[in-house]
């Protein structure tokens, strides 16, 4: 080999293409080797580069070329397994080139769990989602029920804020039973929608409600009917039957007060009525037996003696029962009542303790004062004969004081014994 | 060339056999060198009564046959282009066939690359500087045809012959 030759085949060996010099006799197979090796060149150095879209076309045969295009095609297919994983496709594995291999698959691997992990978490929203919907709609639907509950029955339904100052609805039946708008009456303070009496009243019962319940969490602490007056629109004042309960939050807190009102002016008036009934005689609007008896155990604890007592019996009822009529001695009776009623004030006791008899309790009246209260009966007895056109009435009475609770019972009885000598002596003195 | 009607070995997959029972012993393995020896046979003699054009033909047809049969017995239907190479990836590495690596592929504008490693028919031949793999064209053709329904062209670009590693393949679709 001469030294040209030894020269050019050095500097290929440390990977330099010569320049060939026009003069070497084999030019044409150096060009053919230089060729070969500046393609393969090029093809690494786009490859180094990151460029997978060369190629080395018809020069790229041979095993040397066959290694560099390997790796090409290496790496061709890696880029097309990280799009199919960009794509979602996860189930991609790298089968070759070596530790890089491992580490792209973990990575892959890696990605699909989190992925997985991704898709449990969004199914587990998703069935959060649906639970919540559907809690939605049944809240909707109960709240809906609730609204028409409300809506259509004549009590009536409020909720208040937890400072007891505000309202935060009220159901239309407020119209019925105050006057009230719902607009009005949602605007309206707690304090204005009672009156002074029962807003006070029904501030300390709850006050008092709130702290049981903060001492024992029981809600049953509310579930007491309270009696309130409220003031309508028009200015009457009505009485209400009130249940009130509170909302709480899942901590146990007092969010509002939910209350529902009952116009109970029609029960009240009904309980008057029995009440009434209860303690006056119905023919004649007298107090009755039952009521002078609780009347006498009042006096007897208290302090308005001396207190006298007059027990007037009605003449000759029994005969205008038995000759004129059941009617007549009805009226009599009624007769009777009008003079005592007249004879005495509000404040007096006149009670109609039997058939034609009658019991007067004057408190704070001693024995001259009662006198001057027969006296009056007369007058007023003689005015009723001439005045009404009904039989005349004619009442024996008789009088006695008591000082102290002790004298109640002894002074009853002898009035009564004078209400006789009375009628004894009229009796008397109407046949003589 | 008109249809030979009296045909003794018309290909139907029960050609193949029950290999359970034909071969309880050695099984469904044998040595590469056995199915090479065959096929190179094969061509050698076909080569020198056609020549090596007809050949190559005969190999490609014989491939687009095989291939056919391949995908319908063995790879079935498959709903998208991942799928079907992701089952077919999976049956040639276990049939020992060769390892498929896609490079490209767009269905849309019909265009696949890929390469196959270890391959059967070629990987560890001498350099020739030939390619070698018409068997493998046709072979891949088939398999595309019978996914897609639509006509390819399979052409072996790099082969263990021409002196690379693994050999490439582009398919390009006859159809617009």
């Amino acid at each position: 080999m001469d030294e040209r030759t030894a020269a050019i085949l050095a500097q290929l060996a440390k990977g330099r293409v010569p320049v060939v010099p026009p003069d070497v006799e084999y030019a044409g197979q150096l060009s053919l080797l230089t060729g070969y090796l500046d393609a393969i060149r090029v093809f690494a150095l786009a490859l180094g580069n990151g460029d997978l879209s060369q190629s080395m076309g018809q020069s790229g045969v041979g095993p040397v070329a066959g290694g560099l295009k390997a790796l090409h095609a290496s790496l061709k297919h890696l880029t097309w397994q990280t799009k199919q994983i960009a794509a979602g496709d996860f189930t991609q594995r790298v089968d070759f080139m070596g530790e890089f291999a491992s580490a792209f698959n973990s990575m892959v691997e890696g990605l699909d769990d989190a992925r997985t992990e991704l898709e449990m978490a969004y199914s587990r929203l998703n069935d959060d989602m649906i639970e919540l919907q559907r809690i939605s709609a049944e809240l909707k639907e109960s709240e809906e029920r609730f609204r028409l509950i409300a809506e259509s029955v004549s009590d009536v339904i409020w909720t208040l804020d937890a400072s007891m100052d505000s309202f935060t609805y009220v159901s239309p039946s407020i119209a019925a039973l105050r006057g009230f708008t719902v607009e009005e009456a949602v605007h309206e303070t707690f304090a204005d929608a009672l009156t002074p009496e029962s807003f006070a009243y029904v501030r300390g019962t709850l006050s008092e409600k709130l702290a049981r319940y903060r001492e024992s969490g029981k809600m049953e602490c509310f579930s007491e009917r309270i009696e309130l007056e409220q003031r309508c629109k028009d200015g009457r004042i009505i009485p209400v039957e009130v249940v009130i309960s509170a909302i709480t939050t899942a901590d146990g807190q007092i969010k509002e007060f939910v209350g529902i009102s009952r116009d109970i002016t029609e029960r009240k008036r009904e309980e008057e009525k029995l009440k009434y009934s209860s303690t006056h005689d119905a023919m004649t609007g007298l107090y009755n037996r039952a009521f002078f008896d609780a009347e006498l155990g009042r006096i007897a604890h208290g302090q308005l003696f001396p207190v006298s007592f007059i027990v007037a019996d009605l003449d000759g009822l029994k005969r205008v029962n038995d000759t004129i009529g059941h009617n007549e001695g009805d009226q009599l009776i009624r007769g009777a009542s009008d003079v005592l009623k007249m004879a005495f004030r509000g404040s007096d006791v006149v009670a109609r303790t039997g058939g034609d008899e009658f019991l007067i309790i004057l408190s704070m009246t001693d024995a001259e004062l009662a006198a001057k209260s027969v006296e009056r009966i007369r007058r007023y007895q003689q005015q009723y004969n001439h005045n009404s056109g009904n039989l005349p009435v004619s009442i024996s009475l008789g009088t006695a004081t008591a000082h102290s609770a002790e004298e109640i019972e002894p002074a009853i009885k002898e009035a009564d014994k004078r209400m006789y000598e009375d009628k004894v002596s009229r009796k008397q003195q109407r046949v003589g | 060339m008109p249809e030979n009607t009296n045909r003794k070995y018309k290909f139907n997959w029960e050609l193949l056999g029950d290999l359970e029972v034909g071969r309880p012993n050695l099984g469904h393995q044998m040595r590469v060198e056995v199915y090479r020896l065959m096929q190179f046979s094969f061509r050698d003699i076909i080569e020198e009564r056609y020549g090596s054009d007809e050949a190559d033909r005969i190999f490609y047809d014989a491939g687009f046959l095989a291939g056919k049969e391949f995908y319908d017995n063995l790879i079935g239907h498959q709903e998208d282009i991942n799928g079907f190479v992701k089952k077919l990836q999976t049956v040639l590495k276990d049939m020992g066939v060769g390892i498929l690596r896609v490079e490209e592929a767009d269905l849309d504008k019909g265009h696949l690359t890929m390469t196959v490693s270890e391959d059967l028919d070629c990987s560890g031949l001498p350099d020739t500087g030939l390619e070698l793999c018409t068997y493998d064209e046709g072979f891949i053709a088939a398999l595309l045809k019978s996914y897609s329904g639509k006509s390819f062209t399979v052409k072996e670009v790099d082969c263990w012959c021409t002196g690379d590693r693994t050999c490439r393949f582009t398919a390009q679709t006859d159809e617009a």
